[in-house]
């Protein structure tokens, strides 16, 4: 639940207003919209070189994977994957909560993955490296706003 | 972050209402897409505006009573009505005062560290009204609605103090919603909450509601700048609820059922309403080709779960031609991509025929298999004609015309869409799931085919609900890491396999000599308390002295020694000092009172009550409280519905008086023995054993569970390199002796040259009724039912 629908629905089950205090959190939340989008945009428009450079760092880090065996297929499926996981980061960010990414993301391809017999702590190496290309994009700033939500793939990952 | 798992069913929570950016991102998930400029701008307005909206709702809400007040003043009258309001109050430390309780963890981090980065003091939002401008506002702001000729107001005394206290309560809530949505800057939750209200609230009151609505629209508005745009938006937010209100109650979203045996499920309108964002893809004739080829690709998603048409675009180049030419309808389509070699090659060679039927019906009719029956004749249609004949009949079928007809894609039928059965519900969430395709092996048939199987080995509230196999307050431990989403087979009247601990349980000795003993529990022996024969009837004196008589006995249990087993029977362990019931003790020492009673009274003491009470969900609480006690676990669900009963009539105290009343106990224990551990579940039994369940294979683990099969064992295995074997599993020994106390040299002997032992080990207690059953004993289940744990 992002801040929002959270305040929200803490005040709606103790049928009072939003209070002052909720309000505030929110409207923190506002301010902070601009920087968020403009996070989103940056990791949009940066897709192709995220995964790339991503992908090439994975690959020195973890040689024994299945995407780096030379078959073209698992390479395809991985770095598409990798684009995927860019896509439901930025949709995370503009909404500035981990509901995306905790059904899809964490619950199903973990799932997934586990059937494929692909190692999960690969995965979330590779996460790693896509976090690492990513953040040396943004600014400070921007770049403490979204390593939250590679930690938090990541570490959902790993469990 | 977790999954929470209960009952073997995943917990869904329908997001019910949207917010602008929850709304944005689901349309471009939809779509599998980036969000695109415009859908960016728009986010970037909401932000914008976000300082302002609160603004709006922070100067409702501060003026709520007032509003309120206005509104009801316009329709009641003799009295003062808003003397029936109750305000909530808003006390601090209540999550949302200054801080969040069920703050998560990602708010909590980025609220630290805009904390921590910009500490500064942030604007007032509002400043303060001042009363006396704002009554000379509402003096000159003009403009009252008038309310219809028909309206009556209401007198206030004929409408009684319940109801007035209703209506006021439900117009601050009007405002209170009205309030959330600005904030959220979405009207749905205004329409979740409020459509069709009309019909809830009594017929007489209606109108008035409106006029009071009205009443209340004009209200606010007298709180912001005329023709401002904070006024007009909260005049629309009031629209909206008037509208929404007016609106008649909707009916109901029906399931339809397969066929009359299977009848419909209704769903609310309001978890439809909540789903609506998802958008129906319909092809039509004057559709721009941009959006046909949207829908194009929705039904490419559908069949084959991934935008296919940039891969294989070529394979499938002539049905979306035609298709987006409207020489063919959408039904004609969903089939020419059903039949196609590419579905085919993904959804038919890599599965089993089962599991393709599963994923056919989850592309075809947009839902899981409903029933047994269903499942078999689809079986029959695609063994005898065929895939291609699978895709027609689901295609064919009355259901595909109902829902889609011609020009709809199918959609997936999932939570919110629509009421969902009860029998399928794990197979079919997990078949609605985004990784449905990965999963090889058939669901639906083998949950279905579980609803015939004897006996499982599971607890009757469900698979994941098994309380007691649980070591260090994990909850469920297997169940969190390969979930099982079924149901649990149990009905009424099945019963749990009960593996006998072999020390007596109530039946006469050359019986329980039989039965199978669990080689990890403890060698218990019946303890039993010799009542003190006291010459005076008094015997008062001696608070802790153990009377001298019994304590010279070697063949009598001392009276300590009686006592610290009881406590540890209770409670599981022997307990501290301060947790003793002296009191009892010297009652039990002195006659007073029989053993019974004195286990009684542990049972209603305080410690135990926080032990297996306070802090146990009540099917656990109940399934520890009667292990301890009558020293088993609960057998069936008749048994487990009893004690529900009894436990949410009665409480606690009437649990414990019910099984140390009860008749089993009396003719097992009786006044004076000290309960002791009967009977285990499998799953408790396999636990307990040296090596786990795979312990159980082994021969020399336990000959007399290990039954008939053992014995081709000893015959087979045994010849070959038994030796070997033999050095090993000394050493093993010599590392673990605790676990496994005997050596190993004595109970291979057993195995090879003992008679075979009789069969045995499960068998199912008696029921409490029938005292002397030796009987049902003996004739025990087949063999492989004792000896497989899964």
């Amino acid at each position: 639940m992002s801040i929002i629908t959270q305040a929200i629905a803490n005040a709606d089950r103790e049928a009072r207003y939003l209070s002052r205090g909720e309000l505030e959190a929110i409207s923190h939340f506002f301010d902070a919209g601009q920087q968020r989008l403009r996070i989103a945009s940056v990791l949009t428009s940066n897709v192709q070189l995220i995964v790339e450079q991503g992908s090439q760092r994975f690959w020195q880090r973890c040689p024994l994977t299945p995407s780096n065996s030379d078959n073209p297929r698992f390479q395809a499926s991985c770095l598409r994957d990798q684009g995927w996981f860019l896509r439901l980061i930025s949709y995370a960010v503009v909404v500035g909560d981990i509901d995306p990414l905790q059904a899809s993301g964490v619950r199903g391809v973990k799932e997934m993955y586990t059937s494929l017999e692909i190692p999960l702590s690969n995965v979330a190496e590779c996460m790693g490296c896509l976090k690492e290309v990513a953040l040396s994009l943004l600014s400070i700033d921007d770049a403490a706003e979204v390593a939250p939500y590679f930690d938090y793939l990541m570490e959902g990952l790993r469990r | 972050m977790t999954d929470r798992i209960n009952g073997g069913s995943p917990v869904i929570h329908p997001q019910q209402y949207h917010t602008v950016p929850t709304a944005v991102i689901t349309e471009a998930m939809q779509r599998d897409r980036y969000l695109s400029r415009g859908e960016g701008q728009e986010l970037l307005a909401f932000f914008g505006a976000g300082m302002k909206r609160l603004a709006i709702a922070q100067t409702l809400t501060q003026h709520a009573e007032r509003i309120v007040a206005a509104g009801a003043n316009r329709i009641f009258v003799g009295g003062n009505s808003m003397a029936y309001l109750e305000p909530p109050e808003e006390s601090l430390g209540l999550p949302g005062s200054d801080y969040f309780i069920a703050e998560d963890y990602l708010s909590a981090v980025t609220r630290q560290q805009k904390a921590r980065t910009q500490n500064r003091d942030r604007p007032r939002l509002i400043d303060e009204s001042n009363p006396l401008l704002e009554w000379f506002q509402g003096l000159i702001a003009g403009g009252r609605p008038a309310a219809p000729s028909r309206f009556r107001t209401i007198d206030i005394g004929r409408y009684g103090p319940v109801r007035m206290k209703r209506s006021l309560r439900d117009l601050s809530w009007f405002l209170r919603y009205i309030t959330y949505a600005i904030v959220a800057g979405d009207t749905s939750i205004i329409s979740v909450n409020t459509r069709g209200l009309r019909g809830v609230i009594p017929e007489d009151v209606t109108l008035a509601t409106i006029v009071a609505l009205r009443e209340m629209q004009w209200k606010a508005l007298t709180y912001f700048p005329k023709k401002g745009q904070a006024a007009a938006l909260v005049g629309r937010y009031f629209d909206v609820l008037i509208d929404d209100y007016e609106v008649e109650k909707p009916n109901p979203q029906l399931r339809l059922g397969i066929s009359k045996h299977h009848a419909g499920l209704p769903l609310p309108q309001s978890y439809r309403d909540s789903a609506s964002l998802q958008p129906h893809w319909v092809m039509k004739a004057d559709l721009p080709d941009i959006e046909k080829d949207d829908v194009v690709r929705a039904a490419c998603r559908q069949v084959f779960e991934r935008d296919v048409i940039q891969t294989h675009g070529t394979l499938l180049a002539a049905p979306v031609s035609q298709v987006k030419s409207d020489l063919g309808t959408m039904k004609e389509f969903i089939r020419q991509l059903g039949k196609s070699r590419l579905y085919r090659q993904l959804f038919y060679e890599p599965y089993s025929i089962s599991r393709s039927i599963e994923l056919a019906c989850r592309h075809f009719l947009g839902r899981g298999l409903s029933c047994l029956e269903e499942f078999q004749t689809y079986f029959d249609v695609i063994s005898d004609h065929g895939l291609s004949a699978l895709v027609d009949a689901f295609i064919d079928s009355p259901e595909y015309a109902d829902y889609f007809g011609e020009e709809t894609v199918p959609y997936l039928r999932g939570l919110g869409r629509e009421a969902q059965e009860c029998r399928n519900w794990g197979p079919q969430l997990d078949l609605l799931k985004y990784s449905a395709p990965v999963r090889k092996v058939p669901q639906f048939v083998t949950t279905f085919g579980g609803y015939q199987q004897p006996l499982p080995n599971q607890h009757p509230y469900g698979a994941g609900n098994d309380p007691l196999e649980i070591q260090f307050g994990a909850i469920f431990p297997q169940e969190t890491r390969d979930p099982q989403p079924q149901p649990a087979h149990f009905s009424e009247d099945s019963r749990r396999i009960l593996i006998s601990n072999g020390v007596g349980n109530g039946l006469v000795e050359r019986h329980a000599a039989h039965l199978g003993r669990a080689p990890g529990a403890m060698e218990q022996q019946r303890l039993q308390w010799e009542a003190v024969v006291s010459p005076n009837g008094l015997n008062g004196k001696a608070g802790g002295e153990p009377p001298r008589q019994t304590s010279f006995s070697l063949t009598h249990h001392s009276p300590e020694a009686v006592i610290q087993a009881t406590y540890r029977q209770v409670f599981g362990r022997a307990v501290w000092a301060g947790q003793r019931q002296q009191t009892a003790e010297t009652q039990l020492k002195a006659g007073n009172i029989t053993l019974r009673e004195f286990v009684r009274q542990l049972a209603k003491s305080r410690p135990f009550r926080q032990l297996a009470w306070e802090t146990l969900y009540i099917t656990k609480a109940i399934e520890y409280i009667h292990r301890r006690l009558l020293g088993r676990p609960t057998r069936d669900r008749r048994e487990m519905a009893r004690y529900y009963d009894l436990c949410a009539r009665q409480g606690f105290y009437a649990l414990v008086d019910e099984l140390i009343d009860s008749a089993e106990y009396l003719a097992v224990f009786g006044e004076m023995i000290v309960p002791y551990e009967r009977y285990l579940t499998p799953q408790g039994y396999a636990q307990r054993s040296p090596q786990g369940p795979s312990g159980w294979f082994k021969p020399r683990e336990n000959p007399a569970i290990a039954g008939e099969w053992m014995q081709t064992y000893a015959k087979t295995a045994m010849a070959q390199g038994h030796t070997a074997n033999h050095h090993t599993g000394r050493d093993h020994s010599a590392g673990s002796a605790a676990a496994s106390p005997e050596p190993v040299a004595a109970t291979t002997a057993v195995a090879v040259q003992a008679p075979p032992p009789p069969p045995p080990a499960a068998v199912t207690p008696d029921p409490p009724t029938a005292v002397n059953n030796g009987e049902t004993a003996a004739t025990t289940p087949e063999p492989e039912t004792a000896t497989n744990p899964a």
